[in-house]
């Protein structure tokens, strides 16, 4: 097979110059890799025990890049293909091998990949549609929503429900100012068991300990003074 | 260095400590510096009283009784023995009525001598300098406490921090000639407090304090100082809803009854 400019050239004998090796060379390597990267994301997908979703999504990701440069080449190279004719030289069995032949020089596409590329169009078609009224809320008008109105406002009721029933400046939460409001605060040794395991004391042993070494634990009736030597004091 | 402190105390339970940290951090505008310090108390013996240690300063100045002495050093260091003990001498607070607390104490860095030529890494025996240090003034080792927790400056005067106590058993000694005693307790103190192992106190203890440099190295202004200082404690007071206040002054007693 050959290739000629449109330059109607008549020469019997292949023109090698004339081929594009060089894009026909990257886009054959970038089909080739592609190939490579779905087979082994096929493999991966039609093993026994499927692999965690990681490994999928990193070769799914790799398929979509070779795809990327895929179609990057072919954008680069279009001047070149688009000049370009395949054609079988004189010297090319043409009726034995009529089927090869056919198969070959199709341009036509399968029935399903007609489908898609048509769904393709339509999707571009309606985005592009879109993309003055970006600032509408999705699922406004008969376009494919993407998320329904209502999801919306349930999140928003949900979201508003929560903010109010906090208040977020203040120390205190509600239930223990009530709380604060009934009990009298300097008088508690214990309060109950703190999340250590420890019973929690009141400031007033902390630093009586810390200023006199008397046990943590002693309660404060009225002000226990320690003046010994040695510390900390036990009873 | 002689200082007067005037302070506000708080406590808070652990389960409510991450809402006050967060309040005080967006109160003093910093994320919090973390504190991990060691703490040992030293009482005096009835053996002698020295002059030298009888706080001078302030009104409180002819005392019978002598402080005890709190001597600290952080601990948030890779190597224990790379920071130095500070000493702090604690008087009774002040009497009268006040919005703050205020209590004279004096307080210095404790340093090894330069000549110090001891190749161990790890810090007995740093600690055990200060322990015979301390004998010499007759000061003998009564208990001692780890403290960890946060700490914030507001206002840029105000130091608050909000920490907790761990407080530990006195290593138990046999007879052992006097001598001795005090190697073996700084030895067992200096090594056996493990911060990661230590039980802490559930109760948070909110300390808010500025320190006023008085005395011989004051710049003069002190009353100015005190006077400012005292309005940033109180600003600080209302800004946090009043968890911190003023203890009985009874309890922040240092003083030790020593015998005639």
């Amino acid at each position: 097979m050959a290739s000629r400019s449109p330059v109607v050239k008549v020469d019997p004998a292949m023109d090698a110059a004339s081929v594009p090796v060089e894009s026909l060379e990257s886009i054959r390597l970038r089909l080739s890799q592609l190939t490579h990267w779905l087979n082994r994301l096929q493999a991966l997908v039609q093993q026994p025990t499927l692999p965690p979703w990681q490994t999928l999504h990193s070769q799914f990701a790799m398929v979509l890049k070779q795809l990327a440069a895929l179609s990057q080449t072919l954008n680069q190279h279009a001047d070149t293909l688009r000049a370009t004719n395949a054609y079988p030289l004189p010297s090319f069995p043409v009726v034995q091998e009529t089927w090869l032949l056919t198969t070959l020089l199709r341009k036509r596409v399968e029935p399903e990949v007609e489908e898609w590329i048509k769904a393709g169009a339509q999707e571009g078609a309606v985005q592009q549609q879109q993309q003055p009224n970006a600032l509408d809320p999705p699922g406004s008008g008969t376009t494919k929503p993407r998320v329904p109105d209502d999801v919306w406002n349930f999140a928003r009721d949900v979201v508003d429900n929560e903010r109010e029933s906090r208040a977020w400046d203040g120390v205190f939460t509600g239930e223990e100012l009530m709380s604060n409001n009934e009990g009298d605060q300097k008088d508690t040794s214990t309060i109950g068991p703190g999340r250590e395991g420890d019973v929690e004391v009141s400031l007033e042993q902390v630093l009586r300990y810390v200023y006199q070494g008397v046990d943590v634990h002693e309660p404060v009736h009225k002000v226990v003074v320690n003046t010994s030597v040695r510390g900390p004091a036990r009873k | 260095m002689s200082l007067q402190e005037l302070s506000l105390y708080g406590a808070v339970p652990s389960s409510r400590h991450a809402t006050v940290l967060s309040t005080l951090s967006a109160i003093t505008g910093m994320r919090p510096l973390r504190v991990l310090q060691h703490h040992l108390v030293f009482s005096p013996t009835s053996a002698s009283v020295s002059g030298a240690l009888h706080p001078s300063i302030g009104p409180a100045a002819t005392q019978l009784e002598a402080s005890r002495i709190d001597v600290h050093r952080d601990l948030a260091g890779p190597v224990k023995s790379s920071s130095s003990w500070t000493l702090t001498i604690p008087t009774i607070p002040e009497s009268g009525k006040r919005n703050v607390q205020v209590q004279y104490i004096n307080r210095t860095t404790f340093r090894p001598g330069d000549g110090d030529d001891n190749d161990n890494d790890d810090g007995s025996d740093n600690t055990g300098l200060l322990f015979r240090f301390l004998r010499a003034l007759d000061y003998v080792y009564a208990y001692d406490y780890l403290e960890r927790g946060y700490l914030f400056v507001y206002g840029g005067m105000v130091i608050i921090k909000v920490t907790q106590l761990s407080p530990q058993s006195p290593p138990q000694l046999h007879e052992i000639p006097v001598g001795d005693e005090d190697e073996l307790v700084a030895a067992n103190v200096a090594q056996s407090r493990d911060p990661a192992n230590a039980k802490f106190l559930a109760t948070w203890v909110v300390h808010a304090y500025v320190d006023i440099l008085t005395g011989p190295d004051s710049t003069g202004d002190d009353l100015e100082k005190v006077r400012i200082g005292t309005e940033r404690l109180e600003a600080l007071k209302a800004e946090i809803g009043g968890i911190i206040t003023i203890p009985d002054r009874g309890i922040l007693d240092p003083r030790v009854q020593l015998g005639k």
